[in-house]
């Protein structure tokens, strides 16, 4: 057909009707464009499919490509929780007998910080190192999850199924065969449930007991007054004070309250000038190191030091009546020089000043005894020292409930009788922390039947037949009573982890007969019933204050009688004496890698315990620090490894309880020396021990080697008299004007943020340390690594000896990133890893850095830590990973360990470099809050996580822009300077030095 | 035919033995074109088992970490620093040897500056592999190389380990092409000689067609010119900047101005320690003695003295400087180097460096082979303890005494060291095997045929 019938026409050569363009016109698909061929075989076809499918599963396996991971939102969200946004709980935790109030930070329902609760009299914004550290024993894998019997896994039901016939057996005798045994509680709930059963059963044993605390101070009060009162001075008025073995502003779990209150009485500027401290003691303590006058004495020595002071007191001021017949028949030696004595006496009676002697915990009733009647002769008690009604005495009401060692005394003479068949072990460890002459361990294997409530598993878990998991007081409901009777209500911040039930409910059901564990809130409600908590809104107040009530103290009770002698000591041989230690305490805090590496205070070992003895009493033993030796006295023997301490007393080993688990996690287990088999019971030290060298040395991981500041004026301290004669002693004059060669940043916009840390009030008690590791997610990393310096911590307290071998002086400096303005470690870093910003900080950059460390080189004060390996995976917690990434290792941390970290702050892997960012996360959270709701920030709105828990308030973090600021003002005073200012670092941080006070007779004698 | 010259219008000759140019081919070729001797079978075989140490120390390091090293804080360069300014310090010698005494037409260079050559290549290579593996995460230490990234970031360039990225390599690739560049002739004499196919294919890809041509002769002296040109300052630069390291920062003993010029004479003196060291024995193994002969070590020797003083006069006057500046951080790091924990290293250092070369004050020890040998391995040991002594010394003890603490490496790093010999060795027995390792050109330019108006030679 002719194309020009066509309506459409391609070309005027179609429509003309030119036959060459016909071939074109025809074919649809014109040359060149793509022809389907043959199609695929079949065989092709499959070998195409199947070679898919296999490249398919190749990157499916997961080796190339990054784990997939979810993120859930809320399908129904809590109530006023902001994803992301972190919320505040009031809690209270018991160590013992000693309470403090806290503030749980919790995101999205996981508890990952602890803070102290300013409204809290034992807090005051404040949280110690076992507080600090709590949260992670919260998310501890080792802890126990499931109750077991006979080493097997069973369950609650079935245990109570157990209880109620053993309940139902001693029904038949009121209690004589059985038997509870509990750790020292301050929960007036569990008192009340104590006593409740007591009188259920009222011939059962109850016997509430800690290897060290407050029981024998309280023991030793209620038998010369008949009332059990404890003390609790006033340091913020006290102006002369004597600590006789009292480590009020270290050890004890009371230093939070003591330490603030001590700082405020101790500022040089206060209006009634500083304070006056003397200590006399037995080994190196952290109240030691802030003592004007402090005299090594071994324990005996002390006692008499002590009678040597009252004598004089005595007569200088005329006798109470006790005090006078006591002292005036003990024999006379003189352990202190007369001039001592006599200058203390004096300095004690001064007129117009208030003074106080304190005891320590540990020291004998003889010594708390004397100090009671000192005290009264000084007009002490009840005038700066305040009695409070003993909160554990007050379900003590019948002498069945027995306190402190003499109870479990009584407990193991009953269990080795055989008289017991049923004991009830709550919390503590007897079998581990009872003194070896007890025989706790043999006497519990003749019980049959046995229980233990308890965190991990122990050693004394390990000899009982049922084992119930403890919870945690951070998913516990609770009461807690401290010693100044101020009452908390503990809540929980998380349901319980495990299986875990907690010391309320586990008492409760001592009572009931129920199939399940009865509720710990109604029991706690139902403490609180009388006092009005009946309505809800008060009930919500004291949780949201975390305050009940406030405690007012007793009337001084009047002494009757002096029961006590002076402790008898063998002629021979040296003194022991046993002290908790500063991280795990008595050992309850043995599985917390964060205190188990923590440096101890004074002699910087992490990791282990040492015998501490003096240079003089090393020699003459004939060991050093290193060596192993066997301790031998009243037919035990410890073996312990010896640590020279500059300062100690002579003729006396300083032992510290809490290592040697046998029976621990994986963290605890096996470090250091268990030293509670030399103990013995009703003393305080033990006397006539001998040593024997093992001759094999041990490996002690120190975090700082060397003692001495080198004559380099580091930290600085002076004494009031030549403050006063040289105000401005702290500012040096350098040879040479500190100018920079070219033109440096001006640094006047905006917020500059600063760091002011008074070394005066400064104890060297390390929560600094542990709240930064706890903010900002900083790994531990095991002994052999602190042994070859690798110690991860952002802040350290640098210790510093000052003096003569035998009687140094101490001074304790924090040392963080100084965030120079001219720093020298952002001039060398090859990559811009570090960089400063213009608010003052110096940013490190984690995910720039390269490692290699070039910057710590050039960091005058070393404080950048670098990541050697990856130690998260390396944590003897870690587990293998569930997804393998390649080049990303096979290990995580335990995923319940994971839950504690800040979600805030990156956790960093290894080959890059950390330090202090003066927790730029917490500066931004501020900084966003107050642009949110348009306003300026207000200083003391963001704190730094050292300066927030600082029960001393000697770290201040501010805007030095602000000349109101506190930070600002603390830099202008006289006593601020800046640490090798000669080099021009222009830092950020500066310290204020510290003042002594010492008094003026003993000047020229020490 | 060694001649004591006492008469100086008399030079020594330098090449013995009565060679012609053909005989000067046939012996220096020699080694390359026979079979491999047993010697060279077994070290070969030693020098792969090194290198396989090396490379299995590299990779524990990367997988577990820079901890598997003894660095900690405060000590956080030891012997991986200690290692790089090592290695590129025996670097230097080869490129003095090549381009600073050819611009100072020195003629006895010609029949050692191959050979120094390519040790100056293989120890840059030791030393680079020393740098980029010391960081914490190698596999980001691209961020050190200023190229175009996702983080929009530049690199710093004030830091002096930045100025080093830019020294080594410039320095490895200048001394590559300066050698490359001088053994295009000596391939061509290969290639023309080659038998079997593939030595005539390879030598011939990498003769570039020379021919011999004058234009060939002109490109080649100019290109040689420049490079030698380039070459000269790098010697004193690269190790300068490599001192920068340390005197940039503000560590005492480190923080001082002498560092430049001891570090690049302290180079130059370990250098010529090393090659005097492998010459004594290429040269008996590979029978060429008559080319680098006694007079070319005695020259040597002289150099080892000469900077060898100066070194010890920079440990003097650090010494004295330390005391007369008054800055008690200065001072106590100098007292300290000496009478603390590390005394060992310092009087080892002192002994090595000082003490031992001065002997070469007399002209029989600087003759006697024996004694220049173990003189020689002495002062790269002394130079090794120097870098350790400056680096370790220096940081475990500074400004706060907090931070002292000791420093010892572990059977990882020394390994790695022991490796890094067998990295060198291996390429180095490569290139005795397969390269002409004295410049035959060059050679047959200073002797006396090569003058037109030689008597008895010929003259085209």
């Amino acid at each position: 057909m002719s194309s020009i019938d066509q309506p459409t026409w391609r070309s005027i050569e179609e429509k003309e009707g030119d036959v060459s363009v016909q071939p074109f016109v025809d074919r649809e698909f014109q040359d060149g464009a793509s022809v389907l061929d043959e199609g695929v075989s079949r065989r092709t076809f499959l070998k195409m499919m199947g070679a898919s499918l296999a490249l398919a599963g190749v990157s499916g396996c997961g080796m190339v490509r990054r784990p997939k991971q979810f993120i859930h939102p809320y399908a129904v969200a809590p109530e006023g929780v902001v994803p992301g946004e972190s919320i505040h709980y009031a809690t209270a935790m018991a160590i013992g007998h000693h309470v403090t109030g806290l503030l749980i930070e919790s995101h999205e329902g996981r508890p990952t910080k602890v803070e102290g609760n300013p409204l809290h009299p034992h807090s005051g914004g404040a949280a110690g190192v076992w507080h600090q550290a709590s949260v992670l024993g919260l998310y501890d894998p080792d802890r126990l999850q499931k109750p077991t019997f006979k080493k097997e896994v069973s369950t609650q039901a079935l245990y109570l199924d157990w209880l109620s016939s053993r309940l139902t057996d001693a029904a038949g005798d009121e209690g004589a065969s059985m038997l509870v045994v509990s750790e020292a509680l301050a929960s007036p709930t569990s008192h009340r449930l104590l006593a409740e059963f007591q009188s259920a059963f009222p011939k059962a044993m109850v016997v509430m007991a800690d290897p060290f605390g407050a029981d024998r101070q309280v023991g030793a009060l209620r038998a010369m007054t008949g009332s059990s009162v404890v003390p609790m001075p006033r340091y913020e008025s006290i102006d002369c004070l004597v600590s006789v073995g009292a480590d009020f502003l270290g050890v004890s779990p009371d230093a939070l309250r003591a330490t603030r209150a001590f700082a405020l009485r101790r500022q040089p500027e206060h209006v009634r000038g500083m304070n006056r401290l003397y200590v006399l003691e037995s080994h190196y303590s952290l109240t030691g190191t802030k003592a004007d006058h402090r005299f090594r004495l071994k324990p005996s020595d002390l006692e008499r030091a002590l009678v040597q002071l009252a004598r004089e007191l005595l007569a200088r001021a005329g006798g109470s009546g006790l005090l006078q017949s006591v002292v005036g028949s003990l024999p006379v030696k003189k352990v202190l020089p007369q001039a001592v004595v006599s200058a203390m006496a004096s300095d004690l009676l001064s007129p117009n000043r208030t003074s106080a002697l304190v005891a320590g915990d540990e020291q004998s009733p003889f010594v708390h005894g004397l100090v009671y009647a000192i005290n009264g002769l000084l007009g002490a008690n009840g005038n700066t020292i305040d009695y409070y009604r003993f909160p554990s005495a007050e379900f003590a009401t019948s002498d069945a409930i027995r306190l402190g060692e003499s109870g479990l005394k009584a407990a193991v003479a009953a269990m080795a009788s055989g008289v017991i068949k049923t004991a009830v072990l709550l919390g503590g460890n007897p079998v581990y922390a009872t003194p070896g002459d007890m025989g706790f361990a043999q006497a519990l294997s003749k019980v049959p039947h046995t229980v233990h409530l308890t965190h991990y598993h122990n050693e004394t878990s390990a000899a009982c037949g049922w084992v119930l998991p403890r919870s945690h007081y951070l998913e516990s409901w609770g009461d807690a009573k401290a010693l100044d009777n101020t009452v908390s209500i503990v809540q929980p911040l998380i349901e319980p982890m495990g299986l875990s039930v907690s010391d309320v409910s586990f008492l409760a059901s001592l009572l009931s007969d129920a199939t399940a564990f009865p509720s710990d809130l109604d029991a706690v409600k139902a403490t609180f019933q009388g006092s009005g908590s009946a309505k809800d809104t008060v009930w919500r107040q004291w949780l949201r204050d975390g305050v009940v009530s406030k405690g007012t103290p007793t009337d001084v009770p009047v002494p009757t009688t002096f029961p006590f002698t002076p402790t008898p000591v063998s002629r021979s041989g040296l003194e022991v004496v046993f002290y908790p230690d500063y991280k795990v305490l008595d050992g309850r805090f043995s599985n917390n890698g964060w205190l188990q590496e923590l440096p101890d205070p004074i002699s910087k070992l992490t990791w282990d315990n040492a015998a501490y003895i003096s240079s003089f009493t090393a020699r003459t033993l004939g060991v050093k620090t290193g060596d192993m030796m066997a301790l031998s006295a009243g037919g035990r023997h410890v073996d312990t490894v010896v640590m020279v301490q500059p300062g100690a007393a002579d003729g006396c080993i300083a032992l510290v309880g809490g290592y040697g688990r046998t029976v621990d996690g994986r963290v605890g287990q096996g470090r250091g020396f268990n030293v509670y088999p030399l103990r013995q019971t009703g003393r305080s030290f033990v006397s006539g021990a001998t040593v024997s060298p093992l001759g094999r040395t041990y490996v002690l991981a120190t975090t700082q080697q060397h003692g001495s500041m080198e004559e380099r004026d580091l930290a600085k301290q002076v004494t009031v008299t030549e403050w006063d004669e040289n105000p401005h002693f702290a500012h040096k004059k350098h040879a040479f004007p500190l100018t920079s060669s070219w033109k440096e940043l001006a640094y006047d916009e905006g917020n500059q943020w600063g760091l002011a840390i008074d070394l005066s009030k400064c104890t060297g008690c390390n929560a600094c340390l542990i709240a930064c590791q706890s903010e900002n997610n900083i790994p531990i990393v095991g002994k052999d690594q602190v042994a070859n310096g690798r110690e991860m911590h952002w802040i350290r307290l640098d210790r510093y000896f000052v003096g003569s071998v035998d009687e140094p002086e101490v001074r304790h400096q924090p040392m963080t990133c100084l965030q120079c303005e001219n720093a020298p470690c952002e001039q060398v870093c090859p990559v811009s890893a570090t960089v400063h910003s213009k608010e003052g900080l110096n940013d490190m950059v984690y995910n720039r850095c390269i490692g290699t460390k070039y910057c710590s080189n050039n960091c005058p004060v070393k404080v950048r830590r670098f990541n050697f390996l990856d130690y998260h995976q390396r944590n003897p917690q870690s587990v293998a990973k569930r997804r393998q990434h390649l080049f990303d290792y096979m290990r995580e941390p335990d995923p319940s360990v994971q839950k504690q970290f800040n979600p805030e702050v990156t956790v960093r892997m290894r080959g890059v470099m950390e330090k202090c960012t003066y927790c730029v996360q917490r500066i931004s959270k501020g900084r966003i809050r107050a642009k949110n709701e348009s306003r300026a920030l207000l200083d003391g709105e963001i704190k730094s996580a050292c300066m927030q828990t600082c029960p001393a308030d000697a770290i201040v973090f501010g805007d030095i822009r602000d000349p109101k600021s506190r930070v600002a003002h603390m830099k202008s005073n006289r006593r601020n300077y800046a640490i090798l200012e000669e080099l021009h670092l222009k830092a950020r941080t500066t310290y204020l030095a510290s003042i002594s006070n010492p008094n003026p007779q003993l000047v020229k004698e020490s | 035919m060694s001649v004591m010259v006492d008469d100086p219008s008399v030079r020594t000759p330098l090449v013995l033995g009565g060679h012609t140019f053909a005989s000067v081919s046939d012996a220096v070729c020699a080694p390359v074109e026979q079979k491999a001797p047993k010697w060279w079978v077994a070290s070969f075989a030693v020098a792969l088992s090194l290198l396989a140490l090396l490379l299995a120390m590299l990779s524990k390091l990367v997988w577990t970490g820079v901890g598997v090293w003894g660095l900690n804080n405060p000590v956080m360069w030891g012997w991986d620093l200690v290692g790089f300014v090592f290695w590129v310090g025996i670097g230097h010698a080869g490129t003095l040897i090549s381009a600073i005494l050819f611009l100072f037409r020195q003629k006895w260079r010609t029949s050692i500056n191959r050979f120094a050559e390519a040790m100056t290549i293989f120890a840059v290579m030791c030393a680079g592999i020393y740098i980029a593996f010391h960081v914490g995460r190698v596999w980001v230490a691209y961020y050190l190389f200023p190229i175009p990234n996702s983080m929009a970031m530049w690199v710093n360039f004030r830091s002096p380990l930045m100025w080093d990225v830019f020294a080594v390599s410039t320095y490895f690739t200048i001394s590559l092409l300066f050698w490359y560049v001088g053994l295009i002739p000596d391939l061509a004499t290969l290639r023309d000689r080659a038998v079997t196919k593939t030595r005539k294919i390879w030598y011939g890809i990498f003769a570039m067609g020379w021919r011999g041509a004058n234009r060939h002769w002109q490109h080649y002296e100019r290109a040689y010119l420049i490079l030698a040109a380039l070459s000269t300052p790098l010697v004193l630069s690269v190790h300068s900047i490599v001192s920068f390291d340390f005197a940039v920062s503000q560590l005492p003993g480190w923080h001082t101005t002498i560092f430049p010029p001891y570090f690049v004479a302290g180079a130059i003196f370990s250098g010529f320690a090393m090659v005097v060291t492998l010459m004594i024995i290429a040269r008996k193994l590979f029978k060429l003695e008559s080319f680098m002969t006694m007079h070319h070590l005695e020259t040597m020797n002289k150099i080892i003295l000469a900077t060898g003083t100066m070194v010890g006069y920079a440990y003097a006057m650090e010494f004295f400087i330390a005391w007369y500046s008054g800055n008690p951080y200065e001072s106590f790091a100098f007292v300290n180097r000496a009478f603390g924990p590390y005394a060992w290293a310092y009087w080892t250092m002192i002994s090595c460096n000082v003490i031992f070369p001065q002997l070469f004050w007399f002209k029989k020890i600087r003759r006697s082979i024996p004694a220049m040998f173990v003189i020689s391995i002495i002062v790269n040991i002394g130079m090794w303890f120097e870098r350790f002594v400056i680096t370790a010394t220096s940081l475990h003890r500074d400004f706060l005494p907090s931070s002292w603490f000791y420093y010892s490496p572990t059977w990882v790093e020394v390994c790695q060291f022991i490796g890094s010999f067998g990295l060198f060795l291996t390429f180095f027995l490569l290139f005795l095997k397969y390269l002409p390792m004295i410049a035959i050109s060059e050679v047959k330019a200073i002797m006396p045929e090569a003058d037109p108006h030689h008597h008895g030679g010929d003259h085209v």
